[in-house]
């Protein structure tokens, strides 16, 4: 039998084959159709908690995505917030609600529908993708207006794996599928720059869009085989399964003074679900878990709850480590769980130990969770948010008593290395006197930068003062580092700056021991520190020439030009 | 009174997604009204629709107007955010 070939924009690259599973959109042209007007009041709260439920949704979807897939994935979401507060889209709504003759589906079908075809009629293809972002919010807001639970991730087959075929791929369904089943994406719909093939390249994941010719036809095979480089999909045998991702930087054969070696390369976590991601990048570890996306839902954790997820991280790592931070709440993360206070400076108010300490019953249960999952492998616990060695003895006082509290209750236990995150500039300048109280110590360069800056990060503004590249900042990490050294600790950074090819030979130089990233960097750090031959003279070298700069435009220069040197 | 500056874009991607949601955020801080006019159309200059719609690119010049409270911080974060915008390309 001869092969039907298909062709499609490769934007992800990779080789796949497997049985085939086909995602059918959400029927947003006929939702509510029939529904009458009740009332324009009714209709217009409709409306109004419909938009505050999307608005949530992508709050927490845009929380978790910068955590874990960076700045770049979760300006999607920012995008798709600002399509909610538009005066011109969700403001045209209302007033056309106000009208009484049609409810609040065939409202925003009317108004999104003029803004898609708006867009489609302008010539640039990047303004044409955006359409598919008012469709995106448009399906949300129907969803929550009908109350419809359509979660991608119950309909996906229980088991197997299988290459996802999709009309359109919105960003929400992609980050809900389980990935570690998925082979590859095919999608009708969508360029390079779509959603959709950002999202596959972050994953990993081998990927074809715009496949319009014979779309048909694609859909009811039952087994593909598809190139994500080349561009091409076709009919193949059912029998074999391939997955074949090429980009996990695995060519990387290092030397003896690569500066790959004594280098661990770990993954920043937010969930048990992101392991898959951990295993395709090959992490020697996981170098940060971020609880707080356990209590960021309607209901708390219970003990057991914790247990269970912790318990799977450390397991699934073993025979690695795995360095879990205990509740960093506040500043840009909510809990509506928690009902924590307004304050007028979050990340100068009360978030992370500071909530922690105040809340010992929280703490508690959230460090005998960690003592219990303890048993299943290598574990370290690590504190957020520390200015003071007394607050770093309170929250150890209550590791131990919730050591104790566990073994009265007859649980088994593992050893445990405690660590404490550095962030702020007073617990970095105390960097040796901190270090005969802990284990390691984990460098968040994010916060770090913030607070020597005195520059809010979350601020758009300020983006290129609040720099990691800033020779304060990398002359703090390196008295950090050496203070650890010291007094026989040693130091990861776990910031987005550990992802940053261009700083993970700076980080080697003096001497920090781990890098933690988000599982899509790994490969290119790895890739930039495996080509690498370096001295320890040349690093040395490397390291005065970037303390000597004041500027974080010098500093940049002297690391480019260390790495094509 | 109302403030009014011609701006030309100069970035390399235009008004795209994440130049245009800086704006659409930066606009909003301000009480004021905040129009965009280029060519025959005026747009909300806090609307991101709105601003797609005109599909401007690198090389577009457009007028922006501005009035309210305070105008005058408006028209100077706005400006300011085409320069940054600029500097970051390079």
């Amino acid at each position: 039998m001869e092969n039907k070939i298909w062709h499609g924009l490769g934007v992800s690259a990779g080789h796949a084959a497997g049985p085939t599973w086909y995602l059918k959109g959400f029927q947003a042209e006929t939702a509510g159709e029939t529904s009458q007007v009740s009332s324009i009041e009714e209709e217009r709260v409709r409306l109004q908690q419909a938009v505050l439920r999307t608005e949530q949704n992508l709050t927490g979807l845009e929380e978790k995505v910068r955590a874990e897939q960076g700045e770049e994935v979760a300006q999607i979401f920012v995008a798709h917030k600002l399509l909610l507060s538009d005066p011109s889209f969700i403001g045209e709504a209302y007033q056309r609600l106000e009208k009484g003759q049609l409810n609040a589906e065939q409202v925003l079908r009317e108004v999104a529908g003029e803004a898609v075809q708006m867009l489609q009629s302008l010539e640039d293809p990047y303004f044409q993708e955006r359409a598919v972002d008012v469709q995106d919010v448009l399906g949300q807001l129907l969803k929550n207006l009908q109350n419809v639970q359509d979660d991608v991730s119950d309909l996906f087959p229980q088991s197997g794996n299988y290459i996802v075929l999709a009309d359109e791929l919105t960003p929400a369904q992609t980050i809900a599928l389980p990935k570690d089943r998925v082979l590859g994406f095919i999608v009708r719909q969508g360029g390079k720059t779509s959603h959709a093939a950002i999202l596959a390249r972050t994953y990993g994941i081998p990927a074809l869009v715009g496949v319009t010719d014979g779309w048909g036809d694609l859909t009811a095979q039952k087994w593909l085989e598809l190139d994500g480089e080349e561009g091409w999909v076709q009919s193949s045998a059912e029998n074999q399964v391939i997955f074949a991702n090429t980009d996990a930087g695995d060519e990387v054969i290092s030397g003896e003074n690569s500066l790959l070696q004594g280098m661990i390369l770990a993954a920043n976590i937010g969930s048990p679900g992101d392991l898959s991601l951990v295993r395709k990048f090959k992490a020697q570890g996981i170098g940060l878990y971020r609880t707080e996306f356990l209590f960021m839902g309607e209901e708390l954790p219970s003990e057991e709850d914790q247990l269970e997820a912790y318990r799977q991280v450390i397991d699934d790592c073993s025979p690695h480590l795995t360095v879990i931070r205990t509740l960093d709440i506040g500043g840009d993360k909510k809990a509506p769980a928690l009902n924590l206070p307004q304050e007028k400076n979050p990340f100068l108010g009360v978030r992370a130990l500071r909530f922690t300490l105040r809340r010992p019953e929280l703490f508690r249960q959230q460090l005998r969770a960690i003592w219990r999952a303890s048993a299943a492998g290598p574990t370290a616990v690590m504190f957020p948010m520390i200015a003071t060695p007394e607050e770093l003895e309170e929250a150890k006082e209550n590791l131990w008593a919730a050591r104790e509290e566990v073994l009265q209750a007859g649980y088994e236990i593992g050893g445990l290395q405690v660590g404490m995150m550095i962030e702020i500039p007073s617990a970095a300048w105390l960097a040796d006197k901190l270090a005969s109280l802990v284990d390691f110590f984990s460098i968040g360069t994010n916060d770090l930068t913030q607070y020597m800056l005195a520059a809010d990060r979350e601020n758009p503004e300020l983006a290129e003062l609040n720099q990691p590249y800033h020779p304060a900042v990398l002359g703090m990490i390196a008295r950090v580092s050496q203070a650890s050294l010291k007094k026989g600790i040693w130091t990861g950074i776990c910031g987005e700056a550990g992802g940053d090819p261009l700083l993970a030979p700076f980080f080697k130089a003096v001497g920090i021991k781990e890098l933690s990233m988000a599982p899509g960097s790994l490969a290119k750090v790895r890739t930039a520190l495996g080509k690498m031959e370096m001295s320890l003279e040349e690093q040395e070298t490397l390291v005065k020439s970037v303390l000597a700069c004041a500027r974080t435009s010098e500093v940049i220069k002297v690391l480019q030009s260390s790495k094509t040197s | 009174m109302m403030l009014t500056r011609e701006l030309t874009i100069n970035n390399k991607s235009g008004l795209h997604a994440r130049p245009a949601s800086l704006w659409v955020q930066t606009a909003s801080r301000f009480r004021s009204n905040v129009k965009i006019k280029h060519g025959n159309s005026v747009v909300d200059g806090k609307s991101i629709l709105g601003i797609l719609s005109l599909g401007l690119s690198t090389g577009s010049v457009f007028e922006l107007l501005v009035e309210g409270e305070d105008e005058t911080e408006a028209i100077v974060a706005l400006e300011k955010l085409m320069i940054d915008l600029e500097t970051q390309d390079r």
